[in-house]
């Protein structure tokens, strides 16, 4: 059975919804009001053809850190601001770039990404987008966490089930 | 795994076998490191200062996806007196 914690923004609604949940740790998604599709689906689905190489080595990072290492901050490059979790997965043979909130060692919230071809992710409108919107879920959490509205239980995000939140 | 949602389930099964074992081998050597490290109680910062390397070049090590040279696993096997990986005989 796959969680599912549903809040509210500004400009748009999304919940989080659990992709995979091991022993050593939880992967979860961010998915949008009227989409079918999680972002992190959307993104594997959009690079599994033209990069598909780059993707499959993002996905296999991922697997190792759920089956063997947890989320740790060393496989991780800071993104966003200095006080929020946002982060990249990056790899060093590609541009390929997969935007997460990294909450700590053992829980990662996986949004977007895309091809990084500027220097700083701001000058893509598209990726600034995905990085904006995993800041304003970094801001949720951390507000919802403060009020006890949702819990951290070891690996996973725990208590509100088909709850609102309201930004 | 003990959940996983069906996509992500689909997704990993399409991985190349040779991919999966290219980024464990990585993450594997990686997480060694970072244990010896660990270990000897030396920050990233003294390590890459002792090796006469950058602190990114260091970082780019530690974080997973790094594809190392022989030459560059010896060299840091040697400094620090432990294998990052071994020969199975």
């Amino acid at each position: 059975m796959h969680k599912e914690i549903l809040y509210t923004t500004n400009m748009a609604k999304a919940r989080i919804q659990e992709v995979a949940q091991t022993d050593k740790a939880g992967l979860f998604t961010i998915c949008f009001e009227g989409e079918s599709y999680s972002e992190f689906q959307k993104f594997i689905v959009e690079h599994s053809d033209a990069y598909s190489k780059d993707l499959n080595i993002i996905l296999s990072a991922i697997q190792h850190m759920l089956n063997t290492s947890g989320m740790l901050e060393r496989y991780f490059r800071p993104e966003g601001k200095m006080s929020d979790g946002v982060c990249a997965l990056p790899i060093e043979t590609s541009k390929l770039r997969l935007y997460c909130v990294r909450v700590n060692d053992n829980i990662l919230i996986a949004g977007n990404g895309g091809v990084k071809n500027t220097a700083r992710y701001e000058q893509n409108e598209k990726l600034n987008g995905y990085v904006i919107s995993l800041q304003k879920l970094d801001k949720a959490i951390k507000v919802a966490l403060k009020k006890g509205t949702i819990t951290i239980e070891g690996k996973t995000i725990e208590g509100i089930d088909n709850k609102n939140f309201d930004l | 795994m003990n959940r996983v949602a069906p996509f992500f389930t689909e997704a990993l099964a399409n991985i190349p076998p040779d991919i999966k074992k290219q980024v464990d081998l990585s993450m594997g050597v990686s997480d060694r490191l970072a244990d010896i490290l660990k270990q000897k109680n030396m920050t990233q910062k003294d390590f890459a200062k002792a090796m006469g390397k950058t602190q990114a070049e260091v970082c780019r090590w530690l974080g997973g996806t790094h594809n190392f040279t022989f030459s560059t696993i010896a060299k840091i096997s040697a400094f620090l007196g432990e294998d990052l990986i071994t020969i199975v005989k």
